[in-house]
């Protein structure tokens, strides 16, 4: 949604990268209402990737936070290399996959928690939440990675080489477990298919 | 006879097919997006790969609860049936 008191967009990438990396610098000087602002702007985005990629929500406000912790505490470690979204969600990534392993072994003779307890609705409704349902189901059987590649191509819209950057890793790698995504993602859903 | 050097069709068609992600979410540039393209206009496979891939892209973005729910609906229904 765009902000009009900062004059900034969440969802025009680019143009706002001037602005950002200033709002950055002053982020560095510890400039409270600065921080606010990019807290303001990447809190929805950040929201929407972090949930996509673990598929806990109980952990998403938790790795949010160590993320904005790292934005505010390693601002001044930003070097304009790559722009400031991509040096934000490179750190929401790797703050995920930390989050993700320490959850994974607290749940490690647990169950994993079931979050999708939505009143049914009229038909239409129910049948739409049926198919979310499913296609829920079939991206929690993909890996992290697998699912944080799908979440920045087809939510935050980046390119291949932007989400090498922020996965750090070759773009090879990110073609090829985006080729493994799809590729598990159809076998989940038709196996799901044949089971109706 | 002597000629220009192509990529052997298969290897075309693994690389096209590993880009169709970002042909869909439009940040695919010059020669990759022209080999693409070229491919897609043959290969029925990666038709069909870009139509599912265009209806999990807009499931995605019907998230944002900006979209009609009849989209959604649609969206879904190609992505999961």
């Amino acid at each position: 949604m765009p902000n009009t008191q900062t004059g900034m967009s969440t969802t025009s990438r680019g143009a706002t990268a001037l602005d950002e990396a200033a709002l950055l610098e002053r982020v560095a000087a510890e400039e409270m209402d600065a921080f606010e602002t990019l807290y303001r702007v990447y809190h929805p985005r950040l929201k929407r990737f972090i949930e996509g990629m673990t598929r806990q929500p109980a952990c998403v406000d938790e790795v949010l936070d160590d993320t904005m912790l790292v934005v505010w505490r390693k601002a001044h470690t930003y070097n304009h290399d790559s722009k400031v979204s991509t040096w934000i969600f490179a750190i929401a990534y790797r703050q995920t996959l930390k989050a993700l392993k320490r959850r994974n072994a607290i749940l490690e003779f647990g169950q994993v928690e079931d979050a999708n307890a939505m009143a049914p609705g009229p038909d239409v409704e129910l049948q739409q939440h049926e198919l979310r349902q499913y296609l829920d189901d079939a991206l929690r059987t993909l890996s992290a990675e697998h699912r944080a590649v799908i979440e920045l191509t087809y939510y935050l819209g980046y390119a291949c080489r932007e989400i090498a950057d922020i996965m750090d890793c070759p773009v090879d790698t990110v073609k090829t477990r985006m080729f493994y995504a799809r590729r598990k993602l159809k076998l989940v859903l038709a196996a799901r298919r044949e089971a109706i | 006879m002597i000629g220009r050097v192509l990529p052997f069709e298969g290897s075309v068609h693994v690389e096209a097919e590993r880009l169709l992600p970002w042909l869909v979410n439009g940040t695919l540039q010059n020669e990759e997006r022209g080999l693409v393209e070229q491919h897609l206009v043959d290969c029925a496979q990666c038709q069909r790969e870009v139509e599912w891939l265009r209806a999990l892209q807009a499931q995605a973005a019907c998230d944002d609860k900006t979209t009609d729910a009849a989209d959604t609906h649609q969206a879904l229904q190609c992505v999961v049936l």
